[in-house]
């Protein structure tokens, strides 16, 4: 054990990941890259080569090395090329695939895309538009499903000779073009069944996760998925959906062998690795212990596989084990919004002799100072947030030896439904965007003790937004449940749970990426050429985030190299986008040392830049 | 019985040791308990001794910025919630937040669960 350990270490995945900057084609190729294009090998540029990647946008800065983000965006405005708000994904498609397949398969239109530019244009726009009256023809905005099933069978493609995905002759590229229209879709799709297209191919859904990364519910039932390799296009590192509670691979071979051969245990494990938040598994639930559950695992549960439920919370090493999710899902979902807004509610929920304390960190984590999260323009509220209305009724026992701490940490505590009610609503309001991006929370959650006794322990890290200044604070909560007994005033009032301890830490903004997962890095053969130079030290990081807390010293000697004006450029790139030093040259450098131009870059490319790339 | 006081003494005990010798922290675990570390759950006195002893640094120290504690259910048990920093060897000093659930028996406490994440950025 020479690491602080993660649950979700995947060796090498750093290393690809790191390589995002690289494929964007702002520093050299790397060892990635190669793999890419060995999936292709003698793939030469062009077409063919194109057709074996995904269509990122950073697939046109690969194929074209040291071209600037300036060639990029006139790449997308070649005509047909840019398609009613589908930017470059589905310009490829149009340009690549769809018109080369009208051409083959609809004379009538071929001899008009045989002409000029500009009419091959028109023709792609139609073929987009086809496409997208399919999409619109298989979507229920009510149940916000997207029917995708036996495209093969559909009129309306068959009459135009469109290929759907799983057709031979079809590419990955009707199928990115697909998606890209169902993320525009309003609501967002929640549910796709790509049931019944003899889907033989897992690349053919390799853009699914980026173009719908909170895609709840995937079917593909009737495919011909035969290999774990086909499901890490949509569990893998850059196109994961980290948000799938269902998924049906009922009628694949990949499922189907592994039934038969009596491997029905290491078929699920292998799904439930690849999908965390997965709940449902081929139309079964994924077997948890209930809250009320006979036999309580205690906290000595032997499984460790997290799990997610509706409440947002998907950082890895979040993980809720021997309770059924749901249990907490229903408490956070319902309480936070109570405790946003209406906080005298909430007496329901508390027992009658809950207890409620907080205590307030009001240091600047350091991560946090060096990104300038506290002075950033991108946070202008920050700068509003008061700690004052907060430091009166702070808990801190390491202050119980001075002169007002005892009678301070007597005070503090507060005892009792009213008297929590009493101490959250003189408490400022707050906004828990519990709704929004998942990866502002982080969960715990596992039973404590057993039998009639049992109580359900959660610790919560996450953020909230201060009224009335909107700026943002971090905050770290445990809670101690009971489930609610019958005839109680919570169970009356709809609560499964009481809060019989609440317990609350609220300190100065820090970024939830301080624990984004992933693997930890122990500072070995992947050491930062601004630190190469120092003698190997054993430097423990939260996992998955980049705990790299540059020192000043080090800072200064990261940036020597530089003239005046450029380290104020760099300084100025590392706090606006919070890359390091590293990278925020190579960003500069490839934008001319433009900075604008070096943000916007960084804008396009940021959702695909590995931990790596950040302070 | 004042938490107050013995959540204090807890944090200082626990800390001391930990930076002094962390196998001697194996005094304050039972076989039930629990080491949440980082989202893993590690059980057991020997388990947990083991984790914390194989942590990859030398030197460490706990700087405690803020303590809380309150009385839970049952009546003897104990939530104690710390911030602070986290400094190792010579590096800078890194946020961490650890929750203790303390349980109360034969007049002395004991870490039932204790869960540990630096994930205060």
């Amino acid at each position: 054990m020479s690491t602080f350990s993660s649950p979700t270490p995947a060796p090498g995945g750093r290393k690809l990941a790191a390589s995002a900057l690289k494929s964007a084609g702002l520093i050299d190729r790397d060892e990635h890259m190669r793999d890419v294009s060995s999936e292709n090998p003698g793939g030469r540029k062009g077409i063919s080569k194109i057709r074996s990647h995904r269509p990122r946008p950073m697939d046109i800065f690969r194929d074209q090395p040291g071209h600037s983000r300036a060639t990029m965006l006139a790449s997308r405005s070649q005509p047909g090329a840019s398609i009613e708000g589908i930017p470059i994904r589905g310009a490829a498609s149009a340009r690549n695939s769809t018109v080369g397949r009208l051409r083959r398969n609809v004379p009538g239109i071929a001899s008009v895309s045989a002409a000029a530019g500009g009419r091959v244009a028109t023709v792609a726009v139609k073929a987009v538009d086809i496409w997208r009256d399919f999409v619109k023809r298989r979507w229920n905005p009510e149940t916000r499903f997207l029917n995708l099933e036996s495209m093969s069978d559909d009129p309306e493609l068959g009459k135009h000779g469109l290929l759907p995905p799983g057709v031979p002759g079809s590419s990955m590229r009707e199928a990115s073009v697909i998606f890209k229209l169902a993320s525009q879709l309003k609501p967002l799709p929640q549910t796709i069944s790509l049931a019944n297209n003899n889907i033989g191919s897992g690349q053919l859904l390799s853009t699914l996760a980026h173009h719908l990364p909170k895609l709840a519910n995937l079917s593909l039932q009737n495919n011909d998925l035969k290999v774990w390799r086909d499901m890490d296009h949509i569990s893998g590192r850059k196109g994961k959906l980290e948000h799938l509670r269902e998924l049906i691979l009922l009628g694949n071979p990949l499922r189907e062998l592994e039934i038969k051969n009596g491997r029905g245990d290491k078929y699920k494990s292998e799904v439930t690795r690849r999908f965390p938040s997965l709940v449902m598994l081929d139309q079964e639930a994924i077997a948890t212990i209930a809250f009320d559950a006979p036999t309580p695992s205690c906290t000595a549960s032997t499984e460790e596989r997290p799990t997610a439920t509706t409440f947002p919370f998907e950082m890895k090493p979040s993980f809720i084990t021997g309770v059924d999710n749901a249990v907490i899902s229903n408490f956070l979902v319902r309480f936070f919004p109570l405790f946003d807004n209406q906080r005298a509610t909430l007496l329901d929920a508390y027992h009658p002799s809950a207890t409620f304390s907080y205590s307030v960190n009001t240091t600047i984590p350091s991560r946090a100072r060096i990104q300038g999260l506290h002075s950033s323009r991108e946070f202008p509220n920050q700068r509003k947030l008061d700690w004052s209305v907060w430091l009166g009724d702070s808990r801190n026992l390491t202050r119980l030896g001075r002169s007002d701490g005892a009678e301070k940490s007597v005070n503090t505590l507060h005892v009792g439904s009213e008297a929590v009610i009493r101490a959250i609503t003189s408490l400022p309001k707050t906004k828990h965007d519990i709704s929004g991006s998942p990866d502002k929370f982080c969960v715990d959650a596992w039973p404590i003790g057993k039998g009639d006794s049992m109580k359900l322990f959660i610790s919560l890290h996450g953020q909230f937004n201060e009224e009335p200044s909107q700026g943002i604070r971090s905050f770290d909560r445990t809670f101690v449940l009971a489930p609610a007994p019958p005839g109680s005033r919570a169970k009356l009032n709809g609560w499964d749970v009481v809060i019989l301890s609440d317990q609350w830490t609220v300190r100065a903004y820090s970024s939830h990426e301080a624990w984004r997962p992933g693997p930890m890095r122990v500072q070995t053969g992947e050491r930062l050429p601004t630190t190469a130079q120092q003698p190997p030290q054993a430097m423990p990081q939260q996992s998955g985030s980049t705990m790299i807390v540059p020192s000043q010293a080090q800072l200064e000697e990261a940036l020597s190299g530089f003239s005046e004006p450029q380290r104020r450029l760099i300084v100025e790139i590392c706090q606006r986008t919070g890359l390091n030093v590293k990278y925020a040259v190579d960003c500069l450098q490839n934008n001319g040392w433009d900075l604008d131009r070096a943000v916007a870059n960084f804008e396009q490319v940021k959702g695909v830049l590995s931990r790596d790339a950040f302070l | 019985m004042d938490v107050n006081v013995i959540a204090k003494h807890f944090t200082d005990f626990y800390y001391q040791t930990f930076g002094n010798d962390r196998s001697q922290l194996a005094a304050l675990y039972r076989p039930e308990s629990m080491l949440t570390w980082e989202g893993k759950q590690i059980l057991g006195v020997q388990a947990i001794v083991e984790k914390l002893t194989t942590l990859p640094f030398t030197k460490v120290q706990h700087q405690v910025v803020t303590m809380d504690a309150q009385p839970s259910w049952p009546n003897t048990n104990l939530i104690v919630s710390v911030t602070g920093f986290l400094k190792v060897d010579e590096d800078n000093p890194i946020p961490f937040s650890q929750v203790f659930h303390l349980v109360s028996s034969d007049n002395s406490f004991y870490v039932y669960n204790d869960i540990f994440r630096l994930n205060l950025g």
